[in-house]
């Protein structure tokens, strides 16, 4: 082993230093194992010891640490809402109990704009503020936020902007450097989308090549379904009614696949025809998609190089078996399917990494709202306790994760 | 098929003879093959004990010959990781994360860190300590501030 050489850029880093009788080496432990905990573990973790306390809150951890949150297959999963007084709530699915934190640092020192939330990535939190549309990303744990300036020159709300991360091939300990954060803002042109890329690294919007031909039929980035995307094995996708687009983060191009069914009418937001919910998401790694669609079916399909269909259930038979913790509203007008499906309250969420797939029920009197998680697998059905769970408040799947470093560079969350 | 055998040999000079096929899913042995000359007894692994190194080649050589096609397979080799660390001590364990890190296999680094994660799950903070033989230095002023500035982590 080389020695190291003690400069201060150094200090922090780990050392190959024994750890006491085990003689795990730093290295092993702060990449391989602490990442592995729930993350309210970690934080736990930190009073074992003042160096333990020190290494928790450091770069080289954390990144590493979204490396495994965006690789992983661990079923670690959560999500988060805005509360009516700004905080956020994070409902973890785990322990099946709710934390809330306080609301993100505010861009000014006299007044705080409104944090319009636009998804989560490996634990960071993105979107824009309502008033002079600075985009934002924000990690609710480390209570770190960067302000990036808006890519339109216009202050256009960016629709459709996603947070994104280079995707090195696998190594053992990821270089910090290729950690670093990229937000993609498709920009609509009518006829075709093209695309803009913020780099953390380089702190700068730039123009791609990347463009896509949206033939007739404009790709509708206000709704409430293109406003969602999800980021797996490097590209992003979003999608509306018929297919998704999708960016691949390294490459910087551009395309277009079909979805896996052909439905009417997802129209802003509206439950239309056929279906009453849809979302991207990532299952066990694998980009997926799930509906839920007014014949009762919840189906989830996989895509590795085609769609394929993983699970089909009746929907019917998840709220009847759970009918009391699911509907109970809709008990009391004795039609379930009236106040359930007609009241365009359920809106899927599937998970970023593992099995889990997330739903939130909205009642019809407006008393808020129920979350639910279905295990993919299993389809075992878990309510999540979120009081606060209000149906003017989107929701998105959160995993929590750490982000800080020592030098308190802003460009690093 | 070649079936070319390869001589390990461990800190305590216990001979350990391998398929090479078995043997270069560690990538430091592979690379130990590549670029040096074996001496006569065999590639010296001068930080693993035998003890560990037979721990080490059981569980190379049921994953080089296996190689699951079907879930039904994965599931089985899955079930016989899990009955292989069933089978160790936590001395035992930490032992393998140190072989594992030093012989390049990723597999067995997963495998055993994620055991160790596993355990760390149900820990207090004090078992944690225990468990690496750590002695906290805080002051209990300066370990009741960290506690409070993750206040929600302890809740």
């Amino acid at each position: 082993m080389s020695s190291n050489t003690g400069s201060a850029a150094k200090k922090m880093k780990p050392q190959n230093r024994i750890l006491g009788y085990p003689d795990i080496p730093e290295v092993v432990l702060f990449y391989e194992i602490l990442p592995r905990l729930p993350v309210k573990q970690i934080l736990r973790f930190r009073t074992v010891c003042k160096r333990w306390c020190q290494l928790t809150n450091e770069f080289f951890f954390i990144t590493n640490q979204t490396y495994h949150s965006i690789h992983s297959s661990s079923n670690q999963s959560a999500f988060m809402y805005r509360n009516r007084d700004g905080s956020l709530s994070v409902v973890s699915f785990e322990e099946l109990s709710q934390y809330r934190l306080p609301p993100p640092p505010s861009p000014y020192p006299s007044w705080t704009p409104t944090m319009m939330y636009q998804g989560t990535c490996a634990g960071l939190v993105y979107g824009h503020t309502s008033f002079d549309i600075l985009i934002f990303v924000y990690n609710l744990i480390t209570r770190r936020i960067i302000f990036v300036e808006n890519c339109h020159d216009d202050l256009l709300a960016p629709h459709g902007l996603a947070l994104a991360f280079d995707h090195p091939p696998f190594t053992t300990y990821a270089s910090p450097e290729l950690m670093r954060f990229k937000l993609i803002c498709p920009i609509d042109n009518v006829h075709n989308v093209t695309f803009k890329v913020y780099c953390s690294a380089r702190k700068e919007w730039h123009d791609t090549n990347a463009y896509v031909e949206l033939d007739s039929k404009p790709f509708d980035w206000g709704s409430q379904f293109t406003q969602s995307n999800v980021f797996v094995k490097g590209n992003v996708y979003w999608f509306d009614d018929k297919f998704m687009v999708w960016f691949n983060v390294n490459e910087e191009v551009a395309g277009t696949i079909l979805l896996p069914t052909n439905h009417r009418g997802i129209t802003c937001g509206a439950i239309a025809d056929e279906f009453i919910s849809a979302s991207v998401g990532a299952c066990n790694g694998e980009l997926s998609y799930c509906n839920i669609t007014k014949d009762s079916k919840l189906t989830v399909w996989l895509r590795r190089n085609e769609w394929e269909k993983v699970r089909e259930v009746s929907f019917d038979t998840i709220i009847k078996d759970n009918w009391d913790v699911l509907a109970p509203h809709a008990r009391k007008q004795g039609d379930f399917v009236t106040a359930f499906y007609r009241g365009h309250i359920v809106y899927t969420m599937s998970y970023e990494g593992g099995d889990m797939l997330m739903f939130w029920v909205v009642s019809e009197e407006g008393r808020g709202a129920r979350a639910f998680g279905i295990n993919s697998k299993t389809m075992e059905l878990k309510e999540l306790s979120a009081p606060g769970l209000n149906a003017s408040f989107s929701a998105y799947p959160y995993k929590a994760i750490l982000l800080k470093n020592q030098n308190g560079d802003e460009n690093e969350l | 098929m070649s079936t070319k055998k390869i001589t390990l040999l461990s800190s305590d000079r216990e001979q350990f003879i391998v398929d090479e096929a078995v043997a270069i899913q560690s990538q430091t042995i592979k690379n130990l093959i590549e670029d040096t000359v074996p001496d006569e007894d065999g590639i010296p692994l001068p930080v693993v004990h035998s003890r560990i190194l037979a721990k080490v080649t059981e569980y190379l050589t049921k994953h080089a010959n296996y190689k699951p096609h079907n879930d039904a397979a994965k599931e089985e080799l899955k079930n016989w990781d899990v009955k292989f660390l069933g089978k160790l001590d936590n001395n035992t364990l930490f032992d393998l994360i140190l072989a594992a890190n030093y012989l390049d296999i990723k597999g067995l680094l997963d495998l055993t860190c994620q055991a160790v994660a596993d355990l760390m799950k149900g820990m207090s903070v004090e078992e944690v300590r225990k468990l690496f033989n750590i002695e906290n230095d805080f002051t209990p002023e300066e370990e009741e501030a960290v506690r409070k500035e993750n206040q929600w982590a302890f809740d």
